[in-house]
């Protein structure tokens, strides 16, 4: 045996996995590692179909290497999830049960067809007196549970919310409100049992159901209402510190707690008026309780869902005045994640009670300004910046603003949110009719011009659109046009809408532009999209046969270059380019001369 | 979780199955090369598509959550902290090898904080006492396990 199988085995590892890792670790080049992985697959693959040994050892540690190159992201589903079942089915003991419960929840949780072949052994476990094996068991069900396994599973489940020890009446509880987020309407019937837990003399059971009841209370706030005083109840029970210590972090008691009850209680329809001033002066002792000068993220955590509550509730204006001048003393902290907290708390007032925000906008836009590396914090700067906003003016010094975060954007490379920003400008200029068309338009081509051209597709339509309507004038679009058909590189989607543009607004000075683009696209022959080489000669043809222009040697020439393309679209255009050329008298022989 | 100085995912555990094997790899490529890309004043909650992404830098590690927009990020950073702070436990002071190491414990010490996506028990304590006698139970049952 060689020093090294002895090291890892003495440390109790299995040898051949052990030297997986150490190769891996060693690896720089994802390739190589890709390479190692697949022939680890491979060789487990082998492994399976004929195995050295048939004892449950040697399958449990098939299956550990074989979790590690699942959730690396190769699929072992032809050979391993099988084992991970049956290995279910006979373990021996505690650990061999651990070990495939915790495999088949991580290789079932797409909801695999192998999942309602457990269906028999989970019952069998939450059936059992093992403490343990009923929580494992639970937490199975709790990954891998699809609709169909929800009928014969649900019964047992429920049982398990009577047992003795919490731990498995909180699993169970979670496990509940599981199948309730994929099949609300089957667990109709169990919201009570599930209400009722929010009583459990334990808090870990009652914490549970806090997060449980958050979903069924959002399907149907109105359903729900008679919840709101328990809810007050625990919350006031928390800050009076009757918790145990061990769920305190950092001095603030019970956070997680306070912060689901929070949750809950902003999802109530609008209730009597007692219960809404418990609920505020709740909130506002939970607000008082909060030390923001410790800086910590729990105290901002809370503090975030009291803010966020409390302008739900409509609660009254001392305590949302309280509540700003907290946010702005966030704001002018140097974290950025203190500055996150307060946009967020912003945005949420902005939303709520745009009152209260009002005359804010400058130090928001200095802010804007002065974070320009950091795109998150102007993303939410920008949103606050839209919620506050009320009138055509402010719109319109909003609208530099967008286009500045999407210049941040590209250089950041962040496609989804260029998307995004793109959209809402979008809706922005749309939200507001009195705004002056030429701001408008002005607005939607720079961000255009400024966008990643997989992401400017999001706007064309609409460019095209406003330029049918005249929204978008002919002076400003030709400019624009000509400009980037000047500037641009391709392979680009700014100069297919520039070329539109030129040919919607007959620009007869365009042709030497267009001359440009074609020469420019046969130098990139292999790289230029075909539809935009049939669409300038296309353009090209209509500029050149309208009156007053003509078809200029170097147009004619530059067409030709694509005489021979393979392209159907393009040798059609370029076909039909030659005969208006010939028509218009553009290959009419000089005069011989001597 | 990703290794900064290597650029390599640690673990991965999914608590939602829209997507298929492939969509997955793609996301966590494309978090990945976002987050590593992030200055360290930055804020440590940014958007992805449609989803809110919350990371925590421990060391040469980062912690990344995907959430829903509504999550309050805060509660996320949390959670990513009380995970550390009980792997910190559970292995005596943990570092990367550990979880390289002992990837399956760490997904199991997941698997007592996080069911369904959920954090189940909010006390550190509860959570290595489990532990601790699951753990012990194993021990008695089984003597000599060839690893793990």
């Amino acid at each position: 045996m060689s020093a090294k199988r002895a090291k890892a085995l003495r440390a109790g590892l299995d040898p051949d996995f052990h030297e997986l890792l150490v190769q891996l670790s060693k690896t720089a080049s994802a390739t190589t590692q890709r390479n190692l992985l697949a022939a680890e697959v491979q060789s487990l693959r082998l492994l399976a179909a004929a195995p050295p040994s048939k004892s449950k050892a040697s399958k449990s540690r098939l299956l550990v290497r074989a979790m590690f190159c699942e959730m690396m992201g190769f699929d072992t589903s032809d050979f391993a999830y099988l084992q991970a079942v049956t290995l279910c089915q006979d373990s021996r003991n505690l650990f061999e049960k651990r070990l495939a419960h915790l495999v088949a929840a991580i290789f079932m949780q797409s909801g695999h067809e192998l999942s309602l072949m457990m269906t028999n052994t989970l019952q069998r476990d939450l059936c059992s007196s093992n403490v343990f094996e009923v929580a494992m068991a639970l937490g199975v069900v709790a990954a891998t549970a699809t609709t169909d396994m929800i009928p014969s599973l649900v019964r047992f489940v429920e049982q398990c919310l009577k047992h003795d020890n919490e731990m498995i009446r909180r699993k169970a509880l979670l496990t509940l409100h599981h199948f309730y987020r994929i099949d609300p309407e089957a667990m109709q019937p169990y919201i009570k049992k599930m209400k009722r837990c929010l009583a459990d003399p334990h808090p870990g059971v009652m914490s549970a159901a806090l997060v449980a009841l958050h979903t069924v209370v959002l399907a149907q706030p109105s359903a729900h209402g008679s919840l709101a005083p328990a809810v007050v109840h625990i919350l006031r029970q928390i800050l009076e510190h009757r918790l145990d210590v061990s769920y305190n972090l950092h001095g603030v008691p019970a956070p997680f707690e306070q912060v689901n009850c929070m949750r809950l209680l902003a999802l109530f329809e609008p209730l009597s008026a007692v219960v809404e001033d418990a609920i505020t002066q709740t909130l506002l002792d939970a607000l008082h309780k909060v030390d923001t000068n410790q800086q910590d993220n729990v105290a901002y955590m809370v503090m975030l869902q009291c803010v966020e509550t409390l302008a739900v509730r409509r609660g009254t204006q001392g305590a949302l005045r309280e509540v700003w001048e907290m946010l702005l003393r966030l704001f002018q902290s140097e974290s950025g994640i203190d500055q996150h907290v307060a946009i967020e708390g912003i945005i949420v007032l902005a939303k709520q009670r745009p009152d209260m925000v009002r005359g804010q906008e400058h130090g928001l836009i200095a802010a804007f300004e002065e974070h320009g590396d950091d795109t998150v914090l102007r993303h939410g700067i920008l949103t606050a910046l839209e919620s506050m906003c009320s009138d055509t003016d402010a719109a319109v010094a909003l609208v530099p603003l967008f286009v500045a975060h999407i210049r941040s954007l590209v250089g950041e490379g962040n496609m989804a949110l260029q998307a995004q920003v793109a959209d809402g400008l979008l809706a922005h200029v749309q939200r507001y009719p009195g705004m002056d068309p030429v701001a408008k338009s002005k607005a939607l081509l720079d961000a255009f011009a400024e966008l990643s051209d997989p992401c400017r597709r999001r706007l064309t339509n609409t460019i095209r659109v406003w330029a049918a309507d005249g929204m978008l004038s002919k002076e400003m679009g030709v400019v624009y046009a000509l400009g980037w058909l000047a500037d641009e590189a391709l392979p680009s989607h700014k100069i297919w809408l520039a070329v539109w543009m030129c040919g919607h607004w007959r620009a007869v000075q365009a042709v030497d532009a267009l001359t440009g683009v074609l020469e420019l696209a046969r130098q990139h022959d292999a790289t230029v999209d075909p539809e935009l080489v049939a669409h300038t000669i296309e353009t090209s043809m209509r500029l050149c046969t309208l009156p007053g222009a003509a078809f200029g040697f170097a147009i004619v020439a530059a067409v030709r270059a694509f005489e021979g393309s393979g392209n159907i679209a393009v040798a059609n255009r370029v076909r039909q380019f030659m005969e208006a050329a010939t028509a218009n008298g553009a290959f009419t022989k000089p005069s011989a001369t001597f | 979780m990703i290794d900064l100085q290597k650029r390599k995912i640690r673990l991965t555990k999914w608590f939602t199955s829209d997507w298929s094997p492939k969509e997955k790899s793609k996301i966590v490529r494309d978090v990945s090369q976002t987050v590593l890309a992030r200055k360290a004043k930055m804020c440590n909650v940014l958007e992805f598509k449609e989803f809110k992404v919350v990371y925590r830098r421990y060391a040469s590690l980062f912690f990344v959550v995907g959430t829903d927009v509504d999550e309050n990020e805060l509660l996320m950073l949390e959670i990513i902290h009380r995970y550390v702070e009980v792997l910190d436990k559970w292995f005596m002071n943990v570092c990367e090898l550990d979880i390289i190491f002992n990837f399956q414990q760490a997904y199991t010490i997941m698997d007592e904080l996080l069911i369904g996506g959920e954090l189940q028990d909010t006390s550190k304590r509860a959570v290595l006492n489990t532990l601790k006698r699951i753990d012990e139970t194993e021990k008695q049952e089984a003597a000599n396990q060839p690893f793990i």
